[in-house]
């Protein structure tokens, strides 16, 4: 037997490795159908940041004043950014080549997320193996390794914060449901530290720091607080709290925002409980009645003090002391109404239903099994499980870069839905066929359980599966729903495992499936992950991996056209402009300016100066005279738009521009939108746009000598391929800018900003080519 | 450092260099005319110019010859002509101009069309073609001869640099009037046209009302200085640069008097040939105070000092300037500071101030655009940076009560932890 427990767990991590591999590998089809390459927008910060790490240091960079972004504020690099991914990076850069691994930056950069999506599989198996059982465990690091939603920001070049965040995220979740199920203080630090490293990562801990609260609150909700739930949750709270404080980018705001409120008060509210349980310990009924009642009159008069402060202090902030971002998950309507510039961006808009069934496929469906399983045997781990699937659950619905969040929850429930089920059918066959099973009966609940447990060694003296082990299964029954009485550490830990073994097998006593359903069962739930498989093969290879700096499109010849214009660009301003030379775009092409063109940009993605946007989105929306003057102001002397109208790429400036007179308009009212929509509220640039909107520097810069250009590939002079019409001003003249450059698919054009003329002609002269206006 | 100041002497010495043997090439009507100006040509070629005289219809004329121009400075004293001779034309001309060179024009109330566009290219707009100057009061009496054209009254700009002066006789004018918008940046009245004056064309019918140039309003000598520092006189009459002019005795208001033509008239030429009023600026350098390197950048409220060499170009000779009015911004979208910089005689500017409390990107800036002087432009990028975190004062007293609590916080919890564990 001992051979078998030792097989067991041989294969379970034989399993896990094959799922770390699995995890890895399916997020390289970005590099097999592109190339190595730093995806998208933001990773392009993290990558210029990481580059700044290796070169200078680590004090350099957390003293950075990087004075080419954000011209003329400046930006302090160390005090505003997460640290995690860049500090990840960093050192297995370092790591790498203390033992002279000669690899690039930018290789590392590209295969960390993927390289942390493999252990975020392991985090998973870990938080279900906690929660529930092995064999769980490894549904759930299956399911987590190749889930859509997830591969989405963790393909190789996708450098972002999301890439070691959801890792981060589930970890501090598996050393939580670990802590709370062992009481352990060694895993009550390594929680401290994996919530430090959570925090230092992303903004999203913010989610961690009010969940854990939430089930801190459930638990004494439900009776089932303890002092193992004490261990877990008071020591993250208060060091918790000191180690984000001393993260720059959260500083203060870990005890002045909103945001952390709920584990404050979660903190009291447990002291109270623990101290309320403890004095009723020693008081008999009677005057225990007696002294609650008069606490209670004195703590009501006295909260109702402090919570009237506390309001007063939120109320004094006119968002009630929540960042833009948070009143956004907590009131989904307030971002469109209020803070233009988080809405624009696309994923902080809320998710179509049908993005549900693409990024998670079949777990939509398990999760809410899994919730149901969960509470069928609610112990303190399930609980937690259940909690973080619900609220994971509201806050995708709000935005859609929070389907991230949800997908380890979907993962984890629906290992958990799937693990209940397969006990049912496998026990069922083994009740039907006791001898022919046994082996592998046994095989999978060692595998399930812990390697050479207790489950092992019960099983095989029973192979006719059910009585014997349904004695320890009523004792364990008992066992969470008495948790007033303080469980040991030990036995909490035994009490897991034989549990849900004697579920499977009580159920498998009591409602043995016929074989033929257990079979047909079996098979579909096999089909059902190959399906799974095959459609997370095809989002990762065709959906998830285009870098979206290079662009395919394929053939009529089953060739690819390839447009490669934004580094073309991006190249142009490298070689061809002086290194001051300031860029002015939308701030979406900010961070790839810094990088790849290495000029000083005027906003990027780090939209933390509204205003500063709101100028660069007011030169768009206005005239050329007026858009000039604000870029002279700026000193920018290189303008680019980005413009999809020959080829047809949907996301260029054009299409984004309503954004800028929005966030424009929000601090410059003389831009109206209005003035840029038809009477009937239409956004169009034909005949029937405005004249304001054809006659902004948007327009012109995006249309200037197009007419020409579309007639040589369309046949028709000025039909705009990604609007579908003729646009409504055709012969574009500019006066103020000139154009230097435009990519060889026109997707990015960039423009120099005229000198103010040498000399002022008169009207007399002005007959002949207008200069520009003389102020500047 | 040494380089520093080696650099720009170079400079200078090869601007002095250079302007020993300035090129002029002077473009008339008619070659044979030449002679009604010696007196003005002779005193420019004592100061130094090479004058080459052509007449405009030639048609070997060129300024421009295989991408290097031939000549520094171009005078144009012929009103009539309709075009140029050679390969000159307005656009080679315009060219001329935002290369850096200058030219001198006279015209008188024959100007051409040409003429015209020439000057309104320079932002000056010239009265219609046979319009000329008038004034019944204060007109001059030359040779006896009282002519209500042959003003005497001129206002000459208070810009000595430019024009030269004070003068006490009247600089005598006969021509053509011109006006500046009320916006012009850069063009000045280097010689303004008496309050009682107005400019009419007598063989055309007067409009009712009459929308006439009248009064000071009317420039009779208009400098322009192109943002490049090219500069262009438009003259509005071309007499006045003759010799009858320099050595006429006239009677104003019964007061026979000489003129101020000659002084004026080659003051200004030599202006507009950039041989006056020509300011140099060099060496821009800053510091943090106790240190003289130029750093990468500042921390907040740090104490700097701004230094900047001025030097005034006079006939090509460097001399220090000395002016009290250049100011130096110190600009992040706003300008934080904005003073005048103090000078220590030798030309060196310099100012100390505190940088302000705010991080961001700032640049120095002075822009200084003195009447008659060539403009200073300097920008010069410096980011402010704030604290390191390791900058920051320390141990602090006021902090102390929160170390003590801290630390006795840390107390307790050892010794009741130790008390409770150990202590059964």
């Amino acid at each position: 037997m001992r051979l078998y427990a030792k097989l067991a767990a041989a294969s379970k991590y034989l399993a896990l490795t094959g799922i770390c591999v699995l995890a890895f590998s399916v997020r390289l089809f970005s590099i097999v159908k592109y190339e190595s390459v730093i995806h998208e927008f933001d990773p392009y910060f993290n990558y210029r940041v990481t580059q700044f790490l290796t070169k200078e240091g680590f004090y350099e960079m957390w003293n950075w004043f990087d004075d080419r972004t954000w011209y003329p504020l400046g930006r302090v690099i160390g005090g505003t950014v997460y640290p995690g991914l860049i500090f990840t990076a960093g050192t297995i850069y370092r790591i790498l080549h203390f033992f002279h691994v000669p690899i690039h930056v930018q290789e590392v950069c590209v295969l960390t997320a993927p390289l942390f999506s493999a252990f975020c599989a392991l985090a998973c198996y870990g938080l279900v193996s906690q929660a529930r059982s092995h064999g769980a465990g490894l549904l759930a690091a299956f399911f987590v390794a190749i889930v859509p939603s997830y591969i989405s920001r963790s393909v190789a070049g996708s450098f972002d914060n999301e890439g070691v965040a959801i890792f981060a995220l589930v970890n501090v979740f598996y050393w939580f449901v670990k802590t709370v199920n062992s009481g352990s203080l060694a895993d009550a630090v390594v929680l401290v530290a994996s919530y430090g490293y959570m925090v230092m990562s992303w903004g999203g801990y913010s989610f961690i720091i009010n969940l854990l609260p939430l089930y801190c609150l459930a638990c004494i909700f439900f009776g089932r607080l303890n002092g193992r739930l004490y261990v877990a949750f008071a020591p993250l709270v208060a060091l918790g709290t000191a180690i984000s404080c001393s993260i720059p980018v959260v500083g203060f705001n870990a005890v002045l925002m909103s945001e952390h409120f709920g584990a404050f008060f979660a903190f009291i509210v447990l002291h109270v409980a623990l101290l309320v349980s403890y004095v009723r310990r020693m008081l008999s009924t009677k005057h225990f009645v007696i002294l609650a009642s008069m606490v209670l009159t004195v703590a009501i008069a006295l909260g109702a003090l402090a919570a009237s402060v506390v309001v007063a202090y939120v109320a004094k902030s006119p968002t009630l002391g929540w960042t833009g971002r948070s009143m956004t998950l907590l009131d989904p309507t307030y971002a469109s109404r209020f803070v233009p510039i988080i809405a624009s961006v696309s994923e902080h808009q809320p998710p179509q239903w049908s993005s549900y069934i693409m990024d998670l496929h079949m777990l939509v469906m398990l999760a809410p099994a899994g919730i149901l399983a969960c509470l069928h045997r609610l112990t303190d781990a399930s609980l937690f499980l259940v909690l973080y699937g619900l609220t994971a659950v509201y806050f995708s619905g709000v935005m859609i870069r929070l389907m991230l969040v949800l997908a380890p929850a979907v993962c984890c429930l629906s290992a958990v839905a799937l693990s209940d089920l397969m006990y049912v059918l496998c026990g069922s066959m083994r009740c039907w066929k006791p001898r022919f099973t046994f082996s592998t009966a046994n095989d999978s609940a060692t595998a399930a359980g812990e390697g050479g447990g207790e489950g092992a060694s019960k099983a095989p003296p029973t192979p006719g599966a059910a009585p014997s082990p349904a004695a320890p299964s009523t004792k364990d029954a008992v066992a969470p729903s008495t948790p007033d009485e303080p469980t040991s550490v030990k036995k909490k830990t035994r009490s897991r495992v034989p549990s849900k073994a004697a579920a499977s097998a009580a159920g498998s006593k009591l409602y043995a499936l016929p074989l033929l359903v257990c079979g047909a069962l079996l098979g579909m739930i096999l089909v059902i992950l190959g399906l799974y498989v095959v459609h997370c093969i095809h989002a990762s290879a065709d959906m998830y991996s285009s870098p979206s700096i290079v662009l395919q499109s394929p053939r009529r010849d089953g060739g690819v056209h390839v447009f490669d214009d934004f580094r073309e660009a991006y190249a142009w301003l490298r070689h061809n402009t002086h290194p001051d030379a300031k860029v002015a775009s939308w701030w979406d092409y900010g961070y790839q300016t810094t990088a790849m063109a290495n000029r000083t940009v005027i906003v990027d993605n780090n939209t933390w100066n509204t205003s500063h946007i709101a100028t660069v989105g007011r030169a768009m929306s206005s005239s050329e005279a007026k858009a000039w003057s604000i870029y002279r102001a700026l000193d920018v002397e290189y303008v680019f738009v980005v413009f999809g109208g020959l080829v047809g790429y949907p996301s260029d400036d054009i299409n984004k521009f309503l954004w800028m007179v929005r966030i424009g308009g929000g601090v410059y009212p003389e831009i109206k939108e209005p003035d840029y929509l038809t009477p009937e509220g239409d956004y169009r640039v034909d005949a029937r746009g405005t004249k304001t909107m054809l006659n902004s520097l948007m327009y012109k810069l995006s249309y200037y000598d197009f007419a020409d250009e579309s007639q040589l590939s369309t046949g028709q002079r000025g039909v705009d391929r990604v609007r579908g019409y003729l646009i409504g001003k055709l012969n574009v003249k500019l006066n103020y800018f000139e154009e230097v450059f435009t990519s060889q698919h026109w997707m990015m054009r960039i423009y120099r900003v005229r000198d103010q003329p040498l000399r002022d002609p008169t009207s007399r002269a002005g007959k002949k080519g207008k200069a520009a206006n003389r102020r500047g | 450092m040494a380089r520093q100041f080696l650099l720009p002497l170079f400079l200078l010495a090869a601007l002095g260099v250079t302007s020993a043997s300035k090129s002029v090439l002077v473009l008339l009507q008619n070659v044979n005319t030449a002679d009604k100006y010696s007196k003005f040509f002779g005193s420019l070629r004592d100061y130094g110019f090479d004058i080459s005289v052509k007449s405009v219809k030639d048609s070997s004329l060129k300024l421009k010859e295989y991408g290097t121009w031939l000549y520094d400075d171009l005078v144009l004293f012929a009103p009539p002509a309709e075009g140029f001779g050679g390969k000159i034309d307005r656009q080679v001309i315009l060219e001329f101009v935002d290369s850096g060179h200058n030219v001198l024009m006279a015209l008188n109330s024959d100007a051409s069309e040409s003429m015209r566009n020439l000057a309104a290219e320079f932002g000056i707009d010239v009265d219609d073609r046979g319009s000329k100057v008038y004034d019944h009061f204060s007109h001059a009496t030359l040779n006896g001869k009282e002519d209500h054209t042959l003003i005497a009254g001129g206002n000459v700009v208070d810009a000595p640099v430019m024009v030269g002066g004070p003068y006490k006789e009247p600089v005598l004018f006969r021509g053509i009037a011109s006006v500046i918008p009320g916006d012009a940046e850069l063009a000045t009245v280097a010689l303004g046209a008496p309050s009682t004056s107005y400019s009419h064309a007598p063989k055309q019918a007067m409009l009712e009302p009459p929308s006439l140039m009248v009064g000071s309003s009317i420039s009779l000598v208009t400098a322009v200085q192109a943002r490049n520092n090219a500069r262009v006189v438009v003259a509005g009459s071309l007499e006045m640069f003759t010799d009858d002019f320099f050595d006429a005795v006239v009677t104003v208001k019964g007061v026979s008097t000489h003129t101020s033509n000659w002084a004026f008239t080659v003051t200004m030429a030599r202006w507009a040939f950039q041989d006056r009023g020509v300011l140099v600026a060099s060496n821009m350098r800053h510091h943090l105070l106790g240190s003289d390197e130029q750093p990468w950048g500042y921390r907040v409220n740090d104490d700097v000092e701004f230094l900047v060499d001025v030097v005034e170009l006079d006939g090509g000779v460097p001399k220090p300037f000395a002016a009290d009015d250049i100011q130096l911004e110190f600009i992040m979208l706003n300008p934080y500071i904005r003073q005048p910089l103090q000078h220590d005689g030798n030309g060196t500017f310099s100012l100390r101030f505190k940088v302000p409390d705010v991080y961001g990107v700032f640049k120095y800036y002075i822009d200084y655009a003195h009447r008659g002087y060539s403009y200073i432009k300097l920008t010069h990028q410096v980011p402010v940076r704030p604290f390191k975190h390791n900058e920051y004062e320390r141990f602090l007293v006021c902090a102390y009560p929160y170390y003590a609590s801290a630390i006795s916080i840390m107390v307790g919890f050892f010794a009741l932890g130790f008390f409770y564990l150990y202590n059964k």
